[in-house]
């Protein structure tokens, strides 16, 4: 046990994290009119909130990110992280679900088709999220125990 | 200072939006609001294609299939390689909108003053709507249409 607990592992799962959500906010800040067409391609969104979401959640991204590596408000910044990884893995859950391919947002004609390589990245990418998932419930967990540590003490 | 959580997460919230709506004043893009509107392309209900048009135009099947027949026209196959290998609308060039920039010698070559339709994998898909685009206002063709319906309407239908 105390092994593990030298691996500081909530300590190295918030640096993998940040960097994760830094490195996925930078493309999207750059282009948002591009990232507002992919949000349209998943068809799960009202057209008037697309540019909106395109506009807020790479910042939101950018923001969580630094804050887990440098370790601020971190209540408030993993209980978003939490939500916003199950949010993504809904959202990549329902395109493989209904077939579409999220490249060109078209639904694949025949079920059995071309399609099933991007089938594969799209679950590729939710067990991805999973993992991020798994990681964030670590630092919960820990940030929580340490809390009760200082009210203890 | 010690902040509740609930505070902690408000404050990301805002933060995100502040910085968000503040990048949307450096985007170069007049098409671009902050609320988006859907858009609304004008459709060709005859059989003749105008002489001016001010922007890509939406054309039916039958729109379609007839120019097709008279060979009056240019299809373009917005979908990616692998699609169009599988099947396409006979005669149909391809010009993959996700790589474009690949294609620009292709692109260039192509008579700017003829009539082309651009096509994807039906009204789900905007690839032929991006072509199209790209085509009328950075490489300026003359008369662009787009088939909305693309390849599952054009199959369906049993047409060449």
């Amino acid at each position: 046990m105390n092994f593990i607990k030298s691996l500081r592992l909530p300590l190295i799962f918030r640096f993998i994290l940040g960097i994760v959500f830094i490195y996925a906010s930078y493309e999207k800040i750059l282009d948002p009119i591009g990232f507002s067409k992919n949000i349209h391609n998943y068809h799960v969104t009202p057209i008037f909130i697309e540019n909106i979401i395109a506009l807020v959640l790479p910042w939101a991204e950018l923001i969580i990110g630094i804050f887990l590596i440098f370790g601020l408000f971190l209540e408030g910044t993993i209980s978003i992280t939490i939500s916003m990884l199950v949010f993504f893995i809904l959202l990549l859950s329902q395109a493989v679900y209904r077939g579409i391919d999220v490249h060109c947002g078209c639904f694949s004609i025949d079920a059995n088709d071309e399609s099933t390589n991007f089938q594969f990245e799209l679950i590729k990418r939710i067990i991805e999220d999973i993992i991020f998932l798994g990681m964030a419930y670590v630092i919960k967990f820990n940030n929580k125990f340490m809390n009760q540590d200082d009210a203890l003490e | 200072m010690i902040m509740s959580k609930q505070k902690q997460i408000i404050l990301i919230i805002t933060l995100s939006f502040s910085l968000g709506i503040l990048r949307s004043f450096f985007i170069n893009d007049q098409d671009f609001f902050i609320i988006k509107k859907e858009r609304v392309l004008e459709q060709i209900n005859t059989f003749s294609i105008p002489n001016d048009i001010t922007g890509p135009m939406v054309v039916s099947l039958e729109f379609a299939k007839y120019h097709h027949d008279k060979s009056s026209v240019i299809f373009i196959d917005a979908r990616d390689p692998e699609d169009y290998d599988k099947g396409h609308i006979q005669g149909a060039i391809n010009i993959p909108y996700d790589y474009y920039e690949d294609y620009d010698d292709i692109i260039d070559e192509l008579d700017d003053s003829a009539i082309y339709i651009t096509y994807c994998n039906g009204e789900e898909c905007s690839l032929s709507i991006d072509l199209a685009d790209y085509l009328y206002n950075d490489k300026l063709f003359d008369t662009i249409l787009i088939f909305e319906g693309g390849w599952p309407e054009w199959k369906e239908s049993g047409y060449p």
